[in-house]
C-alpha cells in the first residue's frame, strides 16, 4: 500500500461530509473516485493531500501518517491539482512549471542542474516546450491544464491526485489528458487518484473505481466488475445499460432517471 | 528526487533542452533586474533632490558631501540637523507601506488590499486622536506610542474576527472594512467632544512629515528594516500562496502559518510608518500596482522594487509638499494622491489598450 486512509471523518466547519472513510491505494494503480455531486469526492481528494485536517481517522503514506511529515517531504511524494487552479496573469508556463521545484528547493532557493532537467522534462512530457513564454493565462483550456499538470510532475511525486482534471475541456482535450495520465502510469509508475465526473472515461482510464455516496464508500473494485446498472441506480439515481467493448471495459448509456429517484 | 520512481531515466531519456529553457528565463530575469535597478536610480535622485531642495538649495554634489561630513559648516547642518533625517524616515514610511501594501494583495490574493484595509490606519488614528484629545499634556512621544499600539490593536481584532479554522480573505477584507469604520467613529467622537486639539489632529491624521527629526528616525527604523528584511526571505512562499491556499499547501507552504506571519509584518510596518508620519493614504495601494505593472507579479522582484519606488514615491512628495506652496507645508498625504493617482491611471489605461 503506498497510500492509506483509515477511518476518515471531514467536516467543513460544523458540517460533516464524511463519516468513517477508509481505503487504501497501490503503488501504480490509477484510481477514479466517482459519486454524485456533494458525495464527498474533492473532500476525500484534500484529506489525502492534506489539505483539509480530518476530525478522525488519519492518512497513511507509506505507512506514516502524512500529519507527523515536514509540509516539504509530502510535497517532495504527493502532488496536488485542485479544481480550476488559478495563476496571477503575467505568469509564464515556465515559471508556473518551476514553482513545482519549490519543495525540493533549500530555503535560499537557488535551482540546480537537476532541477532545471526536470523542468525542461515536465514542459516536453505536457509537449508545452513551445509555449513556454506564453502567460498560464492566454493559453487555451487544454493547454492551461497541461501546465497544471507540469507544474505538479516537476514536484516528481510518486501519488498524483488530481481534482476533475477534465471539467470543462472539450472531448479531444479530455482525452489527452486522460491519455497522459495514463502514460506516466506506465512510463513512470506514477500513482494516480482522480476525482472524475465522466463515468466511462473514469472506466476506461483506471485500474480501479471507488464510489462514493453521502461520504462512504459505497463499491469498489475493477470497472468491468462494480460498474451495473444496479451500482448507477443507487448511487447517482439514473437508469443506464451497460456495454462492453471488445477489450471488455465497460460504458454505460444512460436511459433516464430512476423512478422515485 | 526520489528514488522509487523511473524519473531520473525518463529525464535522460527525454530530450528536454534544458538549457535553452534556462537562457529564455534569463531575458526575462534581465528585464526585471532592470526595472530594480531603474526604481533604485530613482530612488537615488528623489533622495538627493529632496535633501537638496529647500529655502537654501545645495546642488546634488554639496548634497553628498554634506552627508559624508565633506562640506562646509553650513550645509553640513541643514542636511544632518534637518533635511537628512526627514528624507532617511520618508524612504522608510514610502518603502514600509508600499512592501505592507503588496504583501496583504498577495497573501489575500486581492487587489484592494493595503494597510487600511486591515484595520491599522484606523487603529493608528485613534490611538493618535486619543492622547491628543484626552491627555493634552502628555509627553510628545506618547502620540506615536499610542498610534503604533492602535494600529497592531486594529490589526489583531481584524485577524480575530476573521479567524475560522482558517483565513478567508474575502471575510478578512470585510472585518477589516467595519472594524475600521467603527475605529474611525471613534476617532470622530472625539475630535467632536474636544474641538480645541481638532487642528493637531487634523494635521496628524492627514499625514506628514513636517518637523519629524533623528528621535523618530530611531523608532521607525527597526521595524520597517525588520519587516523589509522577512519580507523579502519570504518571497517566494508569497508566490505560491497566489496560485490559491490548496496548491500552495501541496507545495510545502505552511499556508496559515504563513498568512499569519505575512499579514502580522504587514502590519507592524504600516503600523510604524503611520504612527511617525501619520495616515499617509495611497502609497501602500497604488506603488505595489504600479510595480506589478512594470514587471509582473513575481515577488522576489515587486517587494524590492515596491520598496525603493514607495521610498521615492513618499520623498518625492514631501519634497513637493515643502516647496510648492512655500512657506506653507501641505500635507504629503495629498501630495501622494495627486502624484500617485493620475500615474496609476495612465499606467493602467496604456495596459488595457495593449
Amino acid at each position: 500500500m503506498i497510500l492509506e486512509a483509515r477511518g476518515l471523518r471531514l467536516a467543513y466547519e460544523e458540517r460533516e461530509v464524511v463519516r468513517g472513510l477508509s481505503l487504501a491505494v497501490g503503488s501504480r494503480e490509477v484510481i477514479s473516485l466517482i459519486g454524485p455531486n456533494g458525495s464527498g469526492k474533492s473532500t476525500v481528494l484534500r484529506a489525502l493531500a492534506r489539505t483539509l485536517r480530518p476530525k478522525g481517522g488519519a492518512v497513511y503514506l507509506h505507512g506514516h501518517d502524512i500529519q507527523t511529515l515536514s509540509p516539504g517531504k509530502l510535497a517532495r511524494q504527493l502532488a496536488i491539482l485542485p479544481q480550476g487552479p488559478e495563476a496571477p496573469p503575467d505568469l509564464t508556463v515556465r515559471e508556473l512549471v518551476w514553482y513545482g521545484r519549490s519543495p525540493h528547493l533549500k530555503w535560499w532557493g537557488r535551482p540546480t542542474a537537476t532541477d532545471a532537467e526536470v523542468v525542461a522534462w515536465a514542459l516536453g512530457e505536457t509537449k508545452l516546450e513551445h509555449l513556454a513564454d506564453r502567460p498560464v493565462a492566454t493559453l487555451s483550456g487544454g493547454e492551461r491544464q497541461r501546465a497544471w499538470i507540469a507544474l505538479a510532475l516537476a514536484q516528481t511525486p510518486e501519488v498524483l491526485l488530481l481534482d476533475e482534471p477534465t471539467t470543462y475541456l472539450d472531448i479531444s482535450h479530455q482525452l489527452e489528458v486522460m491519455e497522459l495520465v495514463r502514460r506516466l502510469n506506465r512510463s513512470l509508475g506514477l500513482t494516480v487518484i482522480m476525482v472524475l465526473h465522466d463515468i466511462n472515461q473514469a472506466a476506461r482510464y483506471s485500474h480501479r473505481l471507488i464510489a462514493l455516496q453521502n461520504g462512504r464508500v459505497v463499491a469498489e473494485g475493477e470497472p468491468a466488475y462494480i460498474l451495473t446498472p444496479a451500482l448507477l441506480r443507487q448511487v447517482f439515481g439514473v437508469e443506464a445499460r451497460i456495454e462492453y467493448d471488445v477489450d471488455g471495459v465497460p460504458m454505460y448509456l444512460p436511459l433516464g432517471l430512476a423512478a422515485g429517484g | 528526487m526520489t528514488g522509487r520512481l523511473a524519473y531520473a531515466e525518463a529525464i535522460r531519456n527525454g530530450n528536454g533542452n534544458s538549457a535553452g529553457l534556462l537562457l529564455a528565463g534569463r531575458r526575462q530575469r534581465r528585464r526585471q533586474l532592470a526595472v530594480l535597478g531603474v526604481g533604485c536610480l530613482l530612488f537615488l535622485a528623489a533622495f538627493t533632490l529632496g535633501v537638496g531642495l529647500g529655502p537654501v538649495r545645495l546642488g546634488p554634489v554639496t548634497v553628498w558631501e554634506a552627508i559624508l561630513g565633506r562640506s562646509a559648516e553650513l550645509p553640513r547642518t541643514i542636511v544632518w540637523n534637518i533635511r537628512l533625517p526627514r528624507a532617511l524616515i520618508g524612504s522608510l514610511v514610502g518603502a514600509g507601506l508600499a512592501v505592507s501594501g503588496a504583501l496583504l494583495q498577495g497573501v489575500m490574493r486581492n487587489p484592494l488590499a493595503d494597510p487600511h484595509i486591515i484595520g491599522v490606519s484606523a487603529g493608528a488614528g485613534l490611538g493618535a486622536v486619543t492622547v491628543m484629545t484626552l491627555f493634552p499634556l502628555a509627553p510628545p512621544h506618547w502620540i506615536p506610542a499610542a498610534a503604533f499600539a492602535g494600529a497592531l490593536l486594529g490589526a489583531a481584532i481584524v485577524y480575530t474576527l476573521a479567524w475560522r479554522g482558517g483565513i478567508a480573505p474575502m471575510r478578512m477584507i470585510l472585518a477589516g472594512v467595519a472594524v475600521s469604520s467603527l475605529f474611525s467613529a471613534g476617532t470622530s467622537a472625539l475630535l467632536v467632544t474636544h474641538s480645541d486639539n481638532v487642528q493637531a489632529a487634523m494635521t496628524w491624521l492627514i499625514g506628514g512629515l513636517a518637523g519629524r527629526g533623528w528621535s523618530h528616525w530611531q523608532r521607525l527604523w527597526p521595524y520597517i528594516v525588520t519587516g523589509v528584511a522577512v519580507s523579502l526571505a519570504s518571497a517566494r512562499k508569497v508566490n505560491l500562496l497566489l496560485l490559491g491556499d490548496d496548491l500552495a499547501a501541496g507545495l510545502g507552504v505552511r499556508v496559515e502559518r504563513v498568512r499569519l506571519l505575512l499579514i502580522a509584518l504587514a502590519a507592524v510596518m504600516a503600523g510604524a510608518a503611520v504612527s511617525v508620519a501619520g495616515l499617509i493614504g495611497f502609497i501602500g495601494l497604488i506603488v505595489p500596482h504600479l510595480t506589478r505593472l512594470l514587471l509582473g507579479s513575481d515577488y522576489r522582484f515587486l517587494l524590492p522594487t515596491s520598496a525603493v519606488l514607495g521610498g521615492a514615491l513618499l520623498i518625492a512628495a514631501d519634497t513637493a509638499a515643502r516647496i510648492v506652496a512655500d512657506p506653507v507645508e501641505l500635507p504629503v498625504g495629498i501630495l501622494t494622491a495627486a502624484m500617485g493617482a493620475p500615474f496609476f491611471l495612465y499606467l493602467l489605461r496604456r495596459r488595457s489598450t495593449r
